[in-house]
């Protein structure tokens, strides 16, 4: 008769200390053995009376845990927040860290771009799965560990809540990510600006393409400095959103120019003429984005004084 | 078995005894929930409370419901073992009943912690009265 409740008090035994152990052996087979026993007396099969009461008492492991004070969640809340806030700070710079440091290894060993980018990647992989897998341990042991909750104190505090902490959210108009993806086209349009630089082409006159390529750099120079700015301020004023008009109108004036014959060797004028159009059309959509990447600005600037 | 503990605090019973009518609207899954998240802290009390008298797990669990008071036993075994580790009650294996029981007692401690407890308890049921009744003390 007794089978079930052996095995579900052995159950429960099996994952609490050591040292309860023989104290919750003796009282929970009495309490168990008082439920049946009430059972019984009102008219109960004992060994429907035992099922029940077992039944009633629930999942062993749950009694255990309850009896062990261990918790029965992996992360709780006193840790989730440091957990996560130190999560989100360490993928960040180990994987971006390792994946650098393999890529230049890759790199220097002789492999071509292609294998030491792809190394870099692989290792920053790697990287960012053992920054989830270790931290992850590490605030889970805290959480049964008193001893390791306090070596963990220091890591907690840095990534406690302080007013102090709170995102600049009204007063910065410009996100850092996109004003470094403005940054890298730039460096982009710069890179391929030098790379034509002793090209010659058909129709173009080679001293006036001379002449307008720095021109074109100094100008690229100019919107990059721009964009540093706009880092550095974090919203738009009236001067900056002054400079960025100046830059456009520069950029779609260099345009207009060497689209509209500035660059043209006279001597091929002839073959330009049936450029004309879509030369026109070229022109009218830089316009068409330098205006509005001025109104923009001045747009921004008028917000941001609001 | 059927005992009734010594003092029942008129809280408990307004607590405990009202028969929660409801439209059909009510979520029954949301109010479990809300009456299980009322009830938790109490337990602590009215197990401090019923155990001046002293008893063991089955005994109380008996002694609460048919007061009643919900309580599962596999959360209350647990939690008289915590409450005598904190002090708060003390026990004895008693080994001339039918079988040996583990008999629980309200401390010193405890019963001072009860009374705490009590006091804020009252000061609650004051709180909930007066947005109930809607009427002001000053």
């Amino acid at each position: 008769m007794s089978e079930l409740k052996n095995r579900y008090v052995a159950t429960v035994l099996g994952s609490i200390p050591e040292n309860l152990r023989s104290d919750v052996d003796r009282e929970l087979r009495a309490a168990i053995d008082d439920a049946i026993e009430a059972k019984v007396e009102q008219g109960e099969e004992p060994s429907a009376a035992e099922t029940a009461v077992l039944t009633d008492l629930g999942d062993p492991a749950l009694i255990a845990a309850d009896y062990s004070d261990r918790p029965l969640y992996l992360i709780g809340p006193r840790f989730y927040l440091p957990w996560l806030r130190l999560m989100r700070k360490l993928l960040v710079v180990i994987p971006l860290l390792a994946g650098t440091v393999a890529a230049v290894v890759h790199f220097v060993t002789g492999e071509g771009p292609v294998g030491a980018i792809l190394g870099g990647l692989w290792t920053g992989l790697i990287a960012a799965l053992n920054v989830v897998v270790w931290t992850t341990v590490g605030f889970v042991v805290a959480e049964r560990d008193d001893a390791a909750a306090a070596d963990l104190e220091p890591l907690t505090k840095r990534a406690q809540w302080s007013l102090d902490r709170l995102p600049r959210v009204p007063d910065r108009q410009f996100r850092l990510g996109e004003v470094i993806g403005s940054m890298v086209v730039i460096a982009v349009l710069f890179a391929l600006t030098l790379s034509v630089r002793n090209v010659a082409f058909p129709f173009v006159d080679p001293d006036a393409w001379d002449r307008a390529i720095p021109v074109l750099l100094g100008l690229l120079a100019l919107s990059l400095i721009l964009e540093l700015g706009k880092l550095h301020v974090g919203k738009w004023s009236y001067p900056l959103a002054g400079a960025n008009a100046t830059v456009n109108v520069c950029f779609a004036a260099w345009w207009v120019w060497a689209l509209s014959g500035g660059l043209i060797n006279s001597d091929d004028l002839a073959a330009y003429e049936s450029l004309t159009i879509s030369a026109w059309v070229t022109v009218a959509i830089i316009a068409a984005m330098c205006i509005w990447d001025a109104y923009r600005g001045f747009a921004g600037a008028r917000r941001a004084a609001a | 078995m059927g005992r009734l503990p010594t003092y029942q605090p008129a809280a408990f019973t307004i607590l405990y005894d009202t028969q929660y009518h409801h439209a059909d609207m009510v979520d029954q899954e949301l109010l479990d929930t809300l009456r299980q998240e009322l009830r938790r802290g109490s337990v602590v009390l009215v197990c401090l409370l019923a155990l001046r008298e002293p008893d063991y797990g089955y005994a109380l669990v008996s002694t609460l419901e048919s007061a009643g008071v919900e309580t599962d036993a596999n959360t209350l075994y647990p939690l008289l073992r915590r409450l005598e580790r904190q002090g708060l009650v003390s026990s004895e294996w008693v080994t001339n009943d039918p079988r040996p029981r583990k008999y629980y007692r309200t401390t010193d401690a405890g019963t001072e912690v009860a009374g705490l407890l009590l006091d804020d308890w009252s000061a609650i049921s004051r709180s909930i009265e007066h947005f109930r009744t809607g009427e002001t003390s000053e």
